[in-house]
């Protein structure tokens, strides 16, 4: 009993690194199938797709990002205000605790605004909707469907050859490849 | 208009009804509004296969171990015996027959297929980095952290590649403080320092 060789899969999806983290979510591509790693704490487990099975993948925009952007500015600006008024009264430790709120909730609307707008992806089988909660900012999930797209159809173009080859006449898509 | 498909919204999970034969398009979920992209693969047109194993032609054609009006496809890996569509399993690289399975699962000097990994290295290392933040429990944690690196060092840890280097970080942080603890220790009974 081999299992199937380490070195094949390819990781999509970044990697987390996460030692006191929870649930973290890799996707991997390998030649036959997508393999989706999910970490919990410090177990790993793993789920298989193959490529053959997959019949569509979908991609919903979702307004997460614009809501964190829209919190995060609304807090700055609230600490800029307040550490203002803090400085004007003289009052020393108010003038730091506001200046550090402003920093840190500058960080994350810059960085928030950096990784781009949001979404959600799923990946459908005949029997299974897996979300992709790894791709879950609009620019990396494209470019991740699109490498995924490639593989799946070249995977399901193949086997389309082989089934035309062994049973001609039989059911064919009804699409150009 | 083909075939009516079905998914579910990706922002509500509200069911979704659409027909078309393109491979790219837009379905705007009635219920939330929202836009959800939809890539379609030619599994989707394609009927389901069902594996029944093909009927014996002849009485010069092999049969299967376990369906004798049944025409063998491929020989079992491990104890020979010829299959059929339907009795040949795929694990691994290997194909095997549901029995020989059964004795891989239940032989626990054989490694069973597994899902489930546990990743020593990243405990090692979050306890070493824990132990480095506060120090009053690092005489104790520090020899966790050692058995953890020597016990697991060769223990398979994920079904794709991974290095050490957490293992070896956690080490080196575990070497430096029982080294620096040790130090701390001969000074107060030699005064080293002063």
């Amino acid at each position: 009993m081999t299992p199937p060789p380490m070195e094949k899969y390819e990781c999509l999806s970044g990697i987390y690194w996460a030692p006191l983290g929870p649930i973290v979510q890799e996707l991997w591509l390998g030649e036959t199938d997508i393999l989706l790693r999910l970490r919990q704490g410090y177990a790993e487990r793993l789920k298989r797709f193959a490529l053959k099975d997959v019949h569509c993948l979908t991609f919903t925009g979702t307004t997460t990002g614009s809501v964190i952007s829209l919190i995060s500015a609304l807090a700055c600006l609230t600490f800029v205000g307040l550490f203002l008024i803090a400085r004007s009264a003289d009052a020393e430790d108010s003038v730091y605790l506001t200046g550090v709120g402003a920093l840190i909730s500058a960080m994350i609307l810059t960085v928030n605004v950096a990784l781009g707008p949001t979404c959600r992806c799923h990946l459908h089988t005949a029997t299974h909707a897996q979300r992709l909660t790894c791709l879950s900012r609009s620019r990396r999930a494209r470019r991740v469907l699109h490498t995924l797209a490639r593989a799946i159809d070249a995977a399901q173009s193949e086997r389309t050859q082989e089934q035309t080859t062994a049973t001609p006449g039989d059911n064919q898509p009804k699409f150009s490849p | 208009m083909g075939t009516t498909f079905e998914i579910a919204c990706g922002k509500c999970d509200h069911a979704v009804a659409f027909a078309s034969e393109e491979r790219l398009l837009d379905v705007v979920c009635p219920h939330c509004g929202s836009a959800n992209e939809v890539f379609l693969f030619p599994a989707l047109w394609r009927p389901m296969a069902v594996e029944r194993g093909d009927r014996r032609q002849s009485e010069a054609e092999s049969s299967c171990f376990f369906h004798e009006s049944k025409r063998a496809a491929t020989p079992c890996d491990r104890c020979g015996r010829y299959l059929c569509t339907l009795c040949a399993i795929t694990s691994g690289s290997d194909t095997v027959c549901a029995e020989c399975l059964a004795e891989v699962l239940a032989d626990e000097n054989i490694p069973a297929p597994t899902r489930e990994y546990f990743r020593y290295d990243q405990l090692a290392v979050g306890i070493a980095v824990l132990s480095s933040l506060f120090w009053l429990i690092a005489p104790l944690t520090v020899w966790v952290v050692l058995y953890l690196v020597i016990r697991h060092w060769n223990t398979r840890m994920s079904a794709l590649p991974i290095n050490r280097w957490r293992f070896v970080v956690a080490g080196l942080l575990a070497v430096l403080q029982l080294s620096l603890a040790a130090f701390l220790l001969l000074d107060n009974f030699t005064g080293v320092l002063e």
